[in-house]
């Protein structure tokens, strides 16, 4: 064997062995509670710049995008599926569809609706679900419309948490990601 | 999900940021401490290690500078507008703080450190040739440049290009400093 050939296979271990190595290491359990303590002595100053979300216009507007945005991958995906599959029992349970009266309220039901979305995508990025290519983009601009007016009601509902018009916008927008996260999922069970 | 088409061959995606749903992240945004601690839960395994390594296997500092990591995205969250991967961003905040901690090192103690440290002769390696040794003790002991190369590459992926720039050296110099990495390692482990 030549000293070249030597190199070779070493350098091939020495790449095995640290493809080996652990990529996460738990962390000192202590150590959260430094930064707990620095980043509780550092309160966020939000600067009241964006009010738009406060504006009528602004909601019924997120609203309306929100609906288009859910039904036009919807009627994409029924056109691709004509059975029974949207109308079969729900793959896992509806978060309550009232109004949330308060954000105690809203944060338990944010939480169910967390936990729902988590378990349907966990279905549908199993592998169990096929979709046309035209489907699946509309799915993924859907999702990605949905999640931006997520985000920015879920800033504008830290900066005014007693805004009832944005818990019930969020809880749409959650709704909306539910269902159309469900219906893909009902799509496998088929 | 099975995709039907090699015209589509990314694979779908439902949630934006993987790993976190984009509310915790905007929670943590608007100053959401409970959800800033959700998102530590979840990435400071990887950010822990990261440090650990670029730290050469000390635990006290590896945890100092995760906690100074996660200290600096607490303040800097809100400049973070999801173009890439949150993990990537925190990644990149790990690797500035190192740097800055190295430079800082370096200004107090005057001693030569990093991508410009001189040529360390593989001999300079304490251990003998063929002792055994284990390979995080082994990349520990690396010089730091080489260290730093080796990690960020062969460890967490990332290409001579995006070193360079992170580090803000040339992409020739960390091509050297890896191999000078794995020249060393292999002399260190031994056969």
């Amino acid at each position: 064997m030549t000293d070249d050939e030597l190199d070779e296979e070493m350098l091939r271990d020495l790449q095995r062995r640290t493809a080996e190595l652990p990529r996460e290491i738990a962390p000192p359990e202590s150590a959260w509670q430094r930064i707990a303590d620095q980043i509780a002595s550092e309160p966020r100053i939000e600067k009241p710049h964006r009010v738009f979300w406060q504006r009528p216009t602004f909601l019924a507007a997120a609203a309306l995008l929100l609906v288009a945005a859910s039904s036009i991958t919807t009627a994409f995906i029924v056109r691709e599926r004509l059975s029974d599959d949207l109308t079969r029992s729900a793959v896992l349970r509806t978060p309550s569809s009232s109004s949330p009266a308060t954000l105690a309220e809203f944060t338990a039901r944010e939480n169910d609706y967390i936990a729902t979305v988590n378990a349907l995508s966990a279905v549908i990025e199993g592998g169990q679900v096929e979709l046309a290519p035209g489907t699946v983009e509309k799915l993924r601009e859907s999702i990605r419309i949905i999640d931006a007016a997520i985000i920015e009601a879920r800033r504008a509902l830290a900066a005014d948490p007693s805004n009832k018009a944005l818990m019930e916008l969020l809880s749409t927008s959650y709704g909306q990601k539910v269902d159309l996260l469900r219906r893909t999922a009902a799509m496998g069970e088929s | 999900m099975t995709i039907p088409s090699a015209s589509d061959p990314e694979p779908l995606r439902l949630v934006s940021r993987p790993g976190l749903l984009p509310d915790v992240i905007a929670r943590a945004q608007a100053g959401d401490s409970a959800a800033f601690e959700r998102i530590y839960r979840e990435h400071s395994p990887k950010v822990y290690a990261l440090c650990l390594r670029l730290s050469g296997g000390s635990q006290d500092d590896a945890t100092d500078l995760m906690q100074d990591v996660f200290i600096r995205a607490w303040r800097g969250l809100k400049n973070f507008r999801g173009e890439s991967a949150f993990s990537s961003w925190l990644h990149r905040l790990t690797v500035n703080a190192m740097l800055e901690r190295a430079r800082s090192e370096k200004r107090r103690s005057a001693r030569v450190l990093f991508m410009d440290d001189p040529a360390i002769d593989v001999a300079a390696m304490s251990t003998e040739p063929d002792t055994q040794m284990d390979l995080e003790s082994a990349i520990a002991a690396l010089p730091e440049g080489a260290r730093v190369a080796f990690v960020l590459h062969e460890i967490e992926g990332y290409h001579h290009a995006e070193i360079a720039e992170q580090l803000g050296v040339a992409e020739g110099t960390v091509k050297a400093q890896l191999h000078r990495a794995r020249k060393l390692l292999i002399r260190t482990l031994g056969r």
